[in-house]
This record gives C-alpha cells, sequence and structure tokens, in this order.
C-alpha cells in the first residue's frame, strides 16, 4: 500500500488541505497524480516554489557561490505574478531582505512579498527614466556576455530597460544604443 | 433508543473476530446503517468486515473509541477546503505515528468504513508530510517513480501558470 494505492477522492482530500505550492509539487511528481493540479495561486505560494532546488541552484550552493546566476536561477515577481530568471530582476530585488536566503524565510516573507521585476518596475512608474542598476546576478565576464549579469539602464528616451555587457559602459545621455544611434542620425 | 451497553463482533479480512462497544463501533456510518438493517441480527452474528485486516482494524477501533464522545461529523462540505487549516490535536498526531504502510491503510480502511474525521485526520497528516516539499521531495518521500520523460517534464513546467511564456 503506496500513496498511489489511494482512490481518487481520497487523493483530492489530501491535495485540497495543501497550500497551491505543496498540491502543485504534488501534481508534478507522476503522471497519475498530475490530474490533482491546483488552480489559482498567490505570491505566497510562488516565495515557496522559488525556493524549489530546480530554481534555486545557487542555494544549494557552496556559501561563497550563493550569487543568483542569470539563466540559473530564478525569481518570482509580485506584480506580474511570475517566476522569471535572474536575468529579469535588479541585483538589489535578488539579495538581503528580498532574497531567497536571508534569515527565516518561511515564517516571515516580508520584503520578499514585494519583489518586483525591472519589466513590471518601468511599467508601475517605480524605476524612473535614467535608472541605472546592476542586473541578472553575478557577471559572468568570461562567458558569453548575453547570459551573465550586468548593468543596465531605463532608457530616457524609449523607457525601456537596455542591458549593457559587463564591460560596458553607460553613456552620460542615459540613453540606450538605438535611441543613442537614431539621435545622432538626426 | 439504542442500547449502547451491547457489543458487536467485527470480523476482519484475515478472519479474527474483533468485540466492540456498540456506539464506538457507530462511529462508522457503514456499520451503523448495516446494524440498522440487520436489527436485533446484527447482535448475535459476526459482521465481516472483508477490506480490513485484524491489525488496522484494531487501530481503527482505537480512533474510534478515544473519539466516542466526540459531536457525530456535520455535513457542510468542502468548497473552501484549501483555507481549512491541517491542526491536529495532539492525541491524533501521536496516533498517526506510524509507518506509510499503516497511514495508507488507516486511510482506505476511514473511507471504506465512512468515517469522515478519522479519514479528514490521515488526510491532513499525509498533506502535512507534503508541505514545504519540492516535486522531487515528495517523490523521494512516497517512492513515487517519476514517469515524466525529460521533455514532457520540460513541458508541463512550461504549463505552469505563472511560468514565464
Amino acid at each position: 500500500v503506496t500513496i498511489l494505492s489511494l482512490p481518487p477522492e481520497v487523493l483530492l482530500r489530501i491535495s485540497s488541505y495543501c497550500d497551491y505550492a505543496a498540491a502543485l509539487a504534488l501534481s508534478l511528481t507522476c503522471k497519475d497524480l498530475r490530474v490533482f493540479r491546483p488552480h489559482g495561486y498567490g505570491m505566497i505560494d510562488l516565495l515557496q516554489i522559488e525556493r524549489w532546488p530546480c530554481y534555486d541552484p545557487a542555494g544549494q550552493a557552496e556559501d561563497h557561490v550563493r550569487q543568483p546566476l542569470a539563466g540559473r536561477d530564478y525569481f518570482a515577481c509580485s506584480l506580474c505574478l511570475h517566476i522569471r530568471s535572474a536575468m529579469e530582476f535588479s541585483n538589489a530585488m535578488m539579495k538581503g531582505k528580498r532574497g531567497k536566503h536571508s534569515q527565516a524565510i518561511c515564517d516571515d516573507f516580508g520584503a520578499r512579498l514585494k519583489r518586483f521585476c525591472i519589466e513590471c518596475g518601468i511599467e508601475h512608474g517605480k524605476y524612473q527614466s535614467g535608472t541605472v542598476m546592476q542586473f541578472g546576478g553575478a557577471p559572468l565576464s568570461d562567458l558569453d556576455r548575453e547570459i551573465g549579469g550586468g548593468q543596465g539602464l531605463v532608457c530616457r528616451r524609449c523607457r525601456s530597460f537596455s542591458r549593457f555587457p559587463y564591460y560596458g559602459e553607460v553613456g552620460m545621455a542615459k540613453l540606450c544604443v538605438s535611441c543613442s544611434r537614431q539621435l545622432r542620425k538626426q | 433508543m439504542s442500547d449502547n451497553s451491547k457489543k458487536l463482533v467485527l470480523q476482519s479480512s484475515d478472519g479474527e473476530d474483533i468485540v466492540v462497544d456498540r456506539d464506538v463501533a457507530e462511529r462508522s456510518i457503514l456499520i451503523k446503517n448495516m446494524v440498522g438493517d440487520l436489527g436485533e441480527d446484527a447482535m448475535e452474528e459476526a459482521i465481516p468486515i472483508p477490506n480490513v485486516n485484524a491489525a488496522v482494524l484494531k487501530k481503527v477501533i482505537e480512533w474510534c473509541t478515544h473519539h466516542k464522545h466526540d459531536p457525530p461529523a456535520t455535513n457542510e462540505d468542502d468548497s473552501d477546503s484549501r483555507k481549512k487549516t491541517t491542526d491536529i490535536d495532539e492525541w491524533d498526531q501521536k496516533f498517526m505515528q506510524v509507518d506509510q504502510e499503516m497511514l495508507f491503510e488507516i486511510i482506505l480502511a476511514a473511507n471504506y468504513l465512512d468515517i469522515k474525521a478519522l479519514l479528514d485526520v490521515g488526510c491532513k497528516t499525509v498533506a502535512n508530510m507534503i508541505k514545504g516539499k519540492s516535486p522531487e521531495e515528495i517523490r523521494k518521500t512516497f517512492n513515487i517513480q517519476n514517469d515524466f520523460t525529460p521533455e514532457e517534464e520540460d513541458q508541463i513546467r512550461r504549463e505552469n501558470e505563472w511560468a514565464e511564456e
């Protein structure tokens, strides 16, 4: 007798006693349990899920390499309610109280509940145009420049976020590359 | 008026006769209805419980004995069950500290015998074992074989409501 010996109505009852993250995790274990997939979630649910090993390799790593890496670590955004790559967040949103590895994470979600991704930050006016920030976690200076974190800018003209490679410099005009090219042409 | 001092004999699937107070046995809606149907005959002969072995049946009777003075279950059902607490009282927590095999046997028996409160305690116990775990940790806990191919796993992960496009 195992958990899979239980009839569907009992498994449904068990799933209904789980919070979203637990019910989802159960439904992802094997094909027979897939049907008990839950619907409807909030930021607290995502803050649990972002700690699963598949979204939190940094949490499994040695202390000195616990920095998030773009393309490897994932974080929840409270505004779009998605779990997105570290690439989509400013470094300030991924460390300390807003990170995943500080204090007693499970009891008190605290500042993590208010984390937002760069896109949502711009859309909701939390990042003004001209803002310069570090994003994407640890820079991967010797790898492909597209993947690693680096310095980015909310363009003054088009208000989109443009990512500069690690060594790139943000000009005084605080314009993205394509906007400054266009202005130069005019 | 039923006479609650009377005894019933339950016969387990492995053929053991177990004597039990009628009011204890009638925590099971299945048994209560059977006794209602059989009338006085129920007192004379052993009632077969074909789906439950003696070890599990004794465990269930132990629970029913402890809870025989509980108010009967109300029939409000579970639409907002996700919000329901999974708190389990101390005696029940101790009672449920058994190996997984027995835990699932008790749940199956509670379901078959229609003892809703015991079924709930069992389901909450399992839910508490699931909470805070990732899918892989749950597989380990319950010895569930992952039968998704890596491609399927990728696919279902993308199907999550909160996943990136």
